[in-house]
């Protein structure tokens, strides 16, 4: 999904990470998608979540259906 | 387990260089980049063997800088063991430069093991006298009279080393430690029985049993000495340590363990073969062995036995022959088989030995396996070991090789560089695989901490992350300003304007919004190399649909190396 690279100004600066945008569905009853942001990779090369406490958005029965292609998608 | 044979070794020390006749000057030889045997003026220079041979050659000046040639050391060493054979028929080459003989019936002949010893020094240095790069001389010879343990007859070069060294123990791995570690005398013998065996032994390092992963292991927990080794209870080395271990065991205790010794082999386990037209060549003969050595291998794997010790015998249509034995410490793989069959070959038609040489093409190889052990098995690791699967694509690899040449086939390595591209080094198959991953080799125990600090410092080199897919041939772009111009550098380092738009391949004028940019970075390049020099300047830019590139601007060029995304 979104996806975005960090570190860079105009003119300055370096990439350092990116930010995606990780949605995951399941089948059945674990259908519901939920989304989260998360490093990848962080300026470390880890995968991360952004922000330590952050809440994984559970967004219902209101996700795109088209716009998730696989089970979990963003990763590209 | 058996009680040992006593046995004699001769070994000629530094064979490699006295078999490429360079012995008495700074020399060493050199095999994928390492030392593997280096001349005593080398060595009194501080070159040891396993040294990197950049650090050789920093070492010592006028370094001589020999390839191994395991064919020209096989042929060199076959006239000494001619030599001995003429004391006793049951001459075993373990390799060029070392071979060994059971003492029992020549010591009788001969008048006592010191006698024999003597007999067998004086007849080796005889035959090596011929060579070049060495000096026969007999230098302080006290008498022909043995006395004691240790026998002072010294033979010595002007350069003073033995150009051989005979050693008598328990056993042919005792034996061999006697000639090469048992001090300054030419010969060496450790008397029989057990104890003074494991007495000897005690004060030799665990590197003598050439079992590398084994004394590692052992040396992190303390033991460095075989004396260490023998004094662990058996079953506590054989349940942590393994049959690997048990064998060590085994021999730091002077004992020899051989499970299971046949002292007739079943008669499958010859296999003989007539090549018919009888062939000239010896290549044409090594293709006959291979066959000939799977077919052992298979019938010994039947048998769930493998061969130490191996038997060739070779026939002249005219009738001459050449039989040899050649023992491994590791049990004989059909290509170690092959090897010993050219080598054998080599040092026969060479001519040297005293066995005139052959005057007809071969006509029968017979391949026999000598003496077996039970196979134990080798246990494959989980994680980054070879795996019978390694070993098939390593086969399959070389066979498209030998189909399209050897630059044909290659392995990327990491190596150092500033721009991702130069990151990536493209080896042959087979060859020495130089920069950080040689040296990841050479100390296998690292790969957990991939340490930084081994990679010489890129000043200018790309920070990480690392792009995602760099160009094998930069991509052409164009980078354009707010007013549709190509962004440039000036000599000061400074854009002409901030980049605002990335317009892949070299017409076309609509192209990606660049959202934010950094740079440039200039590198000037192998500036005193006018034909690898570079002058760029690098940018990194991430457009508005999220792709992230790494670009370059070359002499009002703009290529893009590599994408982030």
């Amino acid at each position: 999904m979104a996806a975005e690279w960090r570190g860079l100004g105009q003119g300055h600066g370096r990439l350092t990470g990116r930010v995606v945008q990780v949605e995951l569905t399941g089948r059945g009853a674990a259908a519901r998608p939920r989304r989260c942001w998360s490093w990848l990779p962080a300026a470390d090369g880890s995968v991360r979540p952004v922000g330590p406490g952050q809440v994984v958005e559970d967004v219902g029965g209101e996700a795109d259906e088209s716009a998730v292609p696989g089970e979990l998608a963003g990763a590209g | 387990m058996r009680s040992p044979v006593r046995t004699l070794a001769v070994v000629c020390p530094d064979w490699p260089l006295l078999a490429a006749g360079r012995a008495g000057v700074p020399a060493v030889v050199v095999q994928a980049g390492r030392i593997v045997a280096c001349s005593v003026a080398a060595r009194a220079e501080g070159v040891r063997v396993g040294q990197r041979r950049r650090e050789a050659e920093g070492l010592a000046g006028s370094l001589e800088v020999v390839k191994c040639d395991p064919a020209l050391e096989a042929r060199m060493f076959e006239p000494v063991v001619s030599a001995i054979a003429t004391l006793t028929p049951r001459v075993e080459v373990t390799t060029p430069g070392t071979c060994s003989f059971p003492t029992r019936g020549p010591a009788r002949y001969f008048g006592g093991e010191e006698a024999l010893a003597g007999k067998v020094a004086a007849l080796v240095d005889e035959v090596l006298a011929g060579m070049p790069g060495v000096v026969g001389g007999v230098v302080g010879r006290s008498g022909d009279e043995p006395r004691g343990v240790v026998v002072p007859t010294r033979h010595i070069t002007p350069r003073g080393h033995d150009v051989c060294r005979v050693g008598v123990a328990d056993g042919p791995f005792a034996a061999v430690l006697a000639a090469t570690g048992g001090g300054a005398a030419q010969v060496t013998i450790v008397e029989r029985g057990r104890d003074r065996s494991r007495k000897f032994l005690s004060s030799f390092p665990l590197g003598v049993l050439g079992l590398a992963d084994l004394s590692d292991l052992l040396s992190r927990l303390g033991i460095h000495r075989l004396g260490q080794l023998a004094e662990m209870p058996e079953e506590a080395v054989t349940a942590r340590l393994g049959a690997e271990g048990r064998r060590a065991w085994y021999l730091a205790n002077g004992l020899e363990d051989r499970a299971l010794v046949l002292a007739d082999p079943p008669p499958d386990l010859v296999v003989r073969r007539e090549i018919e037209p009888p062939a000239e060549r010896i290549d044409a003969v090594a293709f006959t062995a291979a066959a000939s050595a799977d077919e052992l291998c298979r019938r010994l794997g039947e048998l769930e036995l493998a061969c130490t010790r191996l038997r060739i015998e070779v026939e002249t249509e005219h009738g001459e022959s050449s039989c040899r034995l050649w023992r491994a410490d590791a049990p004989l793989t059909a290509r170690m088989m092959v090897d010993r069959v050219r080598w054998q070959l080599e040092g026969w038609q060479a001519g040297t030995s005293e066995s005139e040489e052959p005057t007809a093409g071969v006509a029968v190889l017979s391949l026999a396996a000598d003496e077996v052990v039970k196979h134990r098995g080798r246990q494959l690791g989980f994680w980054g070991e070879v795996s019978e699967s390694d070993i098939r694509a390593r086969r399959g690899l070389a066979r498209l090789q030998g189909v399209l040449g050897h630059e044909a086939v290659t392995t990327a390595v990491v190596a150092g560089g500033r721009s991702m591209a130069e990151q990536v080094h493209r080896v042959p198959l087979g060859d020495a695989r130089e920069g950080r991953e040689a040296r990841e080799e050479g100390g296998r125990r690292s790969t957990g901490a991939r340490s930084q600090a081994a990679v010489p410092p890129w000043p200018g080199r790309i920070p990480p992350p690392s792009p995602l897919v760099v160009f094998g041939e930069p991509l052409p772009v164009r980078v354009l300003d707010a007013s549709e111009s190509d962004v440039r550098v000036s000599g000061r380092g400074l854009p002409s304007a901030a980049p605002a738009q990335l317009v892949l391949g070299t017409s076309g004028t609509t192209g990606r919004a660049i959202v934010s940019w950094a740079g440039p970075w200039p590198v000037d390049e192998r500036w005193w190399d006018p034909s690898a020099s570079h002058r760029r300047a690098r940018f990194q830019v991430v457009t508005d649909r999220g792709g992230a590139y790494l670009l370059a601007l070359e002499g009002g060029t703009w290529w893009a190396e590599a994408l982030y995304d």
